[in-house]
């Protein structure tokens, strides 16, 4: 790379636009001592610092402060101690005990009177949604890790999330799914307070089990957002999330 | 430390207010959390703002801002003081993060809709409540480097904005503006260097 293709590309360079390569190729003519590219380098230096001093801040609460504070503090912890991965779930797990012994024993009540249950996995009407979030009152969650909350119409699901910080993956292992039919596909759909997909992923679906792993999930989505499971159905995608179970 | 006149709880004394912004980022490289709480009071609306310019949607943004300091954590060592301040240290990795987000989500088309105004920018710079005088001087600085960019060629001026307080990567000032790439990269270039010429002047009119 000569200087002036070094010039060309020195704001880019400066602010992170540049692939991996090409960066490490114009950090290498730099360090080489390259007069008039270090000197056009300062200058661009001051020009970036006098464009982003002009950049407004946002008026931040003490308790969004405080609330990031908290998160970077966490994945520092997590970085730490590697043992500690799910560090965020393990209060959950105590304070869901009694909730996770009973999805165990749902789970064996489930396995032995399986075969006697008609259809456990399909909605008497539609087959448009067989699982859907635990609305806030009057549930009890069948299976509970942080705040993900799983049920369904009839049966519980036996089902693992692990929260991988590092790689911020939400990794998701089911032993029991619901028998899908025909171009049915199930998905683990990542949904806001306020109820916006945020993302969804399709489950590796196979006999099993399910699996999936969701990218690109931060700790803050972990402790605001929920994971749920639905079923999009092949011909009319927009209704899968629609009807309650029953 | 409960504050008996209000029933609230007082925090301690900062023992931090002193502190350069350079030193804190020492000391994070040093492995001082309590450093990083500081630089993250002092510069999490900055980095707040710029990611809610580039990503609109605030999930996003409140998970962006998270990802800027935790990435400073990791890189603390790094940091050329001589460079850049450590504000425009963070906003430079937080406008790269915000663009990334971007991208990976649906936001490009409430980008463009929503940014259709013009904003005087030295009105709205904030700054340090508790350091009047610095936060003057900023303020006087902000309307040097506003009129200045007023007097670049409106191509160039066009282009710094969309780079700069748009959050526009280069590729993507060029799609919006339909001129080469090379154009562009040369506009903002040629800007910034002009724009670098007229603050020294100013600089210098002002120390005599």
């Amino acid at each position: 790379m000569n200087c002036a293709e070094v010039q060309e590309n020195l704001i880019a360079f400066l602010l992170h636009e540049l692939p991996t390569e090409e960066a490490q190729v114009m950090q290498e003519h730099l360090d080489s001592g390259c007069g008039d590219c270090l000197a056009q380098r300062s200058i661009l230096d001051e020009s970036l610092e006098n464009l982003f001093s002009q950049l407004p801040g946002d008026s931040i609460s003490e308790q969004e402060v405080h609330q990031i504070q908290q998160d970077v503090r966490a994945r520092i912890r997590l970085s730490q101690n590697p043992a500690d991965l799910i560090t965020i779930s393990k209060p959950n797990w105590r304070q869901y005990s009694v909730q996770l012994t009973m999805a165990l024993s749902l789970g064996i009540a489930a396995a032995l009177l399986g075969p006697w249950i008609a259809q456990p996995w399909s909605h008497p009407d539609s087959r448009v949604v067989h699982l859907e979030p635990m609305p806030a009152r009057a549930q009890e969650p069948v299976m509970a890790f942080s705040k993900v909350r799983f049920t369904s119409s009839r049966v519980p699901i036996a089902a693992q999330l692990i929260y991988d910080a590092f790689s911020a993956e939400l990794h998701f292992f089911s032993t029991e799914l619901p028998a899908l039919q025909q171009g049915e596909q199930l998905e683990l759909v990542l949904v806001t307070p306020t109820g916006e997909v945020v993302q969804s992923i399709p489950l590796t679906h196979s006999a099993a089990g399910g699996r999936a792993v969701m990218p690109n999930v931060t700790t803050r989505d972990i402790s605001s957002c929920e994971f749920l499971l639905r079923v999009e159905l092949p011909d009319s995608p927009a209704s899968s999330q629609s009807s309650p179970a029953t | 430390m409960i504050d008996s006149r209000d029933g609230g709880y007082a925090p301690p004394p900062n023992p931090f207010v002193d502190v350069t912004d350079e030193a804190l980022v020492k000391l994070v490289a040093g492995r001082n959390e309590d450093a990083l709480d500081e630089l993250i009071r002092r510069h999490a609306g900055h980095v707040m703002g710029l990611c809610r310019r580039i990503c609109f949607d605030e999930h996003d943004v409140n998970a962006l801002v998270s990802d800027v300091f935790w990435e400073l954590w990791g890189r603390a060592d790094k940091y050329d003081g001589t460079r850049s301040s450590v504000r425009t240290y963070l906003l430079t990795i937080a406008r790269c993060r915000a663009i990334d987000r971007r991208r990976s989500a649906t936001a490009r088309q409430r980008l463009f809709a929503a940014q259709g105004g013009t904003t005087n920018y030295a009105q709205s710079v904030a700054a340090p409540v508790d350091q009047p005088f610095a936060q003057s001087l900023q303020l006087e600085k902000a309307e040097h480097v506003q009129k200045a960019l007023e007097q670049l060629p409106a191509p160039q001026q066009a282009a710094i904005k969309l780079a700069f307080f748009h959050g526009l990567t280069h590729e993507e000032v060029a799609q919006r503006l339909q001129m080469p790439l090379g154009t562009i990269k040369t506009r903002i270039r040629t800007g910034l260097i002009q724009l670098r010429k007229a603050l020294a002047e100013y600089q210098y009119a002002r120390d005599f």
